[in-house]
C-alpha cells in the first residue's frame, strides 16, 4: 500500500473573485478552470491540473483535502480524526499542455514573470485537537511518516508528516478553540529563501496582511512568511531545505526547546498564529 | 578634498581575543595584523589593508572611524577650515599601516579620522587569482564583502552634518524628520551608495553599528541561520529597512559592538533629490515590511521618544 500523496487543498472563499485575482495576479497561480462558483488553480512548477479550488461559500475555511493514490482511490476514510473532510482520488487529472513554444521541455509551463509563482503546493496545515493523536491517525489510517513533533508546557503542540523525501506535507497544529476540521495555513514553496523576501516587498507596496514574517522556523528548518488572502484563509510561502532519508527516525522538539522549533529569530509569532484558523 | 569612503572603524572591545574568535570564524573575516594590543581584521573585498581594528576599551563604541580622501594634501586646508568651526583637531602619528592621519572631534567625543596615505595592497598568502579581487574567499563563516557604512547617533548633530557635508563632500541621500519638522537622521554618503554615515540626532554620543557588506538576501538568510548554530542569534532582522531600501540584520559580537549584515541598498548619483521621511511614515512602513518597528527603534533611543510623542 501506498500512502496517498497530497495533490490539492480545496478553500471555501466568502470573496471569491477577489480571492481568485490575488492567488493569480499577487501569488502568481495558474487559473486552470473556473466554473459554477469554482476557480481550479495550480502552480507553474505543476504538471497536474489542479492543485489549489477556491469554493464560493458564506464562511472561509477548508472544504476538502484532496489525496491522490496511484494505485487506485479505495478504501480510504473520507475524513480525518479531526473532522476534515479527505477526498482521495486515483487519477489525476493533468493540465492542459501549454500551447506556446517551450523552452524548458521539463518546465509544465513557462514562467509568466507575474507575481511571486511559486513552484509547488507544499503542505496543508490542519488544527487538531491533539496534534499527537492526529499525528497517530495520519500514520496508521494513511501512511504517512511522522517527520517532526513539538510541545510546549501545555502538551503536543504541532506535528508534520510526508510521504515524500520533503520534511512536510501535513502540518497538525494545536488549536485551543476549535470545533474540528480547521484550516491552519496552505503553504507554497518558492525557490530560495530570497523570494520570500521580494513577497514581504510585494506585500507591503499591496498592503497584504502579513502575520508574521519573514522568519525561520526550526521545524523543517523552514523559512516563511505567513498572510491572509481576501476571503480570510492563512496562507504560507516557504524554503524548506530539509530533506528526510528513507528511515530517519522523526525528531522530537521537547518544551524546553518549542520556541526553536517555532522561530529562530526575528519577532516571534504574535498569538494570533496559534489561535486563529479558518 | 572630498572623502572618497568609509576605510576602516577601530572598535572598543572589552574581550579583544573574544572578539576576534566570533569576527574571524563565525564572520569570517581575515586577522592581518596584531599591533599595541589591537588586532586589526579584513574582509575579503575590501581593498584597503584593514577593515576593521579591534582595540581593548571598557565599553562598547568606536574607537574612530576613518575615511579615505582624493587629495591629501589639502588635509592641513582641512584642518584650518576645521579649527576656524572651533572643533579639535590632532594629527595621529602611531596607527599601523599608515602615514600620520588628521584627526578630529565634534564635540561628542566620536573620534574620525581622514587618511594621508591609505596601505591598498593585498597581504601574501591570502592574495585572490581574481586581478580584481583583493582577498580569496575562503569559505569560512559569513564572509562579508566589504566594510560598508556607519551609523553614529550623536547629541553634536548640527555639527557633524554640517562638518561632512560643508567640508567633506557629502550630501544628503535621505532624512527623516521628527514631528516638530526638525531632522532625526541624515543618511549621508560622497559616493555612489545611499550612505556611508547615517547621523541620528541623540542626548549623547550613542554609536549604533558599524555596517558590512553581504552581496544578497540569501546569503544573509543563511548567515543569520549560521549565527543561531553557533549561539550568536541575531539581535534584529533578517528583515527590511524603510530608509535605504536595504535588507539588513543586526548582532552584537561578544564585546557588545553591534554589527550589521547590509544588503540590497539602491545607489545614488550626483543628480540625486533627497528623500524625506516623517518618523511616523518610516515606522509604518517598517510595520507593513514585516518586523516589529520597536525592536530596531529601541536601540536608538531619541527615534523611540519621537514616536511616543507621535502616538501621543
Amino acid at each position: 500500500m501506498n500512502p496517498p500523496t497530497l495533490a490539492a487543498v480545496e478553500l471555501r472563499c466568502p470573496d471569491l473573485e477577489r480571492s481568485r485575482a490575488f492567488f493569480v495576479d499577487v501569488l502568481g497561480l495558474l487559473e486552470s478552470d473556473t466554473a459554477d462558483g469554482e476557480v481550479s488553480l495550480r502552480c507553474v512548477g505543476e504538471s497536474a491540473h489542479t492543485s489549489v479550488v477556491l469554493r464560493a461559500s458564506d464562511t472561509p475555511g477548508l472544504a476538502a483535502v484532496v489525496l491522490h493514490d496511484r494505485d487506485g482511490a479505495e478504501n480510504w476514510p473520507a475524513a480525518t480524526s479531526d473532522g476534515h473532510q479527505l477526498r482521495v482520488v486515483g487519477e489525476r487529472q493533468q493540465a492542459e499542455p501549454y500551447q506556446g513554444e517551450r523552452v524548458i521541455l521539463n518546465q509544465p509551463t513557462p514562467l509568466r514573470g507575474v507575481g511571486i509563482e511559486p513552484r509547488r503546493l507544499a503542505h496543508v496545515g490542519l488544527t487538531a485537537t491533539d496534534p499527537a493523536a492526529a499525528a497517530a491517525w495520519w500514520q496508521e489510517q494513511l501512511g504517512y511518516a511522522l517527520r517532526e513533533s513539538v510541545a510546549d508546557d501545555e502538551g503536543e503542540l504541532l506535528s508534520t508528516l510526508s510521504t515524500t523525501p520533503a520534511s512536510c506535507e501535513v502540518m497538525l497544529v494545536r488549536s485551543a478553540n476549535d470545533n474540528g476540521g480547521g484550516l491552519h495555513h496552505v503553504a507554497f514553496t518558492v525557490d530560495q529563501r530570497d523570494r520570500i523576501a521580494d513577497a514581504a516587498l510585494l506585500f507591503a507596496e499591496l498592503a497584504v496582511p502579513v502575520e508574521v514574517g519573514l522568519g525561520q522556523h526550526g521545524v523543517g528548518q523552514l523559512s516563511y512568511i505567513y498572510f491572509f488572502e481576501p476571503s480570510g484563509n492563512r496562507l504560507a510561502l516557504i524554503h524548506s531545505p530539509l530533506w528526510w532519508d528513507a528511515g530517519a527516525p522523526p525528531v522530537r522538539w521537547p518544551p524546553e526547546s518549542w520556541r526553536r522549533a517555532l522561530w529562530l529569530w526575528g519577532a516571534p509569532p504574535p498569538s494570533s498564529f496559534l489561535e486563529v484558523h479558518t | 578634498m572630498k572623502v572618497t569612503h568609509l576605510a576602516h572603524a577601530e572598535l572598543s572591545c572589552y574581550d579583544v581575543e573574544a572578539s576576534r574568535d566570533f569576527l574571524c570564524d563565525v564572520f569570517g573575516l581575515v586577522e592581518v595584523a596584531r599591533a599595541d594590543g589591537s588586532i586589526y581584521l579584513r574582509c575579503w573585498g575590501d581593498w584597503q589593508s584593514h577593515s576593521l581594528i579591534l582595540s581593548p576599551g571598557t565599553r562598547p563604541a568606536a574607537a574612530h572611524l576613518a575615511w579615505g580622501v582624493d587629495d591629501p594634501s589639502q588635509l592641513g586646508a582641512i584642518e584650518e577650515a576645521l579649527a576656524a568651526r572651533g572643533v579639535e583637531t590632532w594629527w595621529e602619528k602611531d596607527e599601523a599601516f599608515q602615514s600620520p592621519a588628521l584627526r578630529f572631534n565634534l564635540g561628542d567625543g566620536q573620534v574620525y579620522e581622514l587618511l594621508s596615505n591609505e596601505r591598498r595592497t593585498p597581504i601574501g598568502d591570502v592574495q585572490s587569482r581574481l586581478h580584481a579581487q583583493p582577498l580569496a574567499l575562503r569559505g569560512v563563516g559569513v564572509e562579508p564583502r566589504r566594510l560598508d557604512h556607519c551609523h553614529v547617533g550623536t547629541n553634536a548633530f548640527d555639527t557633524t552634518s554640517a562638518v561632512f557635508r560643508e567640508l567633506l563632500g557629502f550630501k544628503i541621500r535621505e532624512q527623516v524628520n521628527l514631528p516638530s519638522g526638525e531632522p532625526l537622521t541624515h543618511f549621508l554618503s560622497v559616493n555612489s551608495q545611499v550612505h556611508d554615515i547615517a547621523v541620528r540626532r541623540a542626548n549623547g554620543l550613542d554609536f549604533h553599528h558599524v555596517a558590512l557588506w553581504i552581496d544578497s538576501r540569501e546569503h544573509m538568510l543563511r548567515s543569520a541561520e549560521l549565527l543561531c548554530h553557533r549561539g550568536y542569534p541575531p539581535e534584529i532582522g533578517p528583515g527590511q529597512h524603510a530608509s535605504t531600501q536595504a535588507f539588513f540584520c543586526h548582532v552584537k559580537e561578544p564585546s557588545g559592538n553591534r554589527i550589521e549584515m547590509f544588503a540590497a541598498q539602491y545607489i545614488v548619483y550626483e543628480d540625486w533629490t533627497p528623500q524625506q521621511w516623517t518618523t511616523e511614515q518610516k515606522v509604518a512602513m517598517e510595520r507593513a515590511l514585516g518586523f516589529c518597528p520597536t525592536d530596531l527603534h529601541k536601540t536608538m533611543h531619541r527615534e523611540q521618544e519621537a514616536l511616543e510623542a507621535v502616538a501621543g
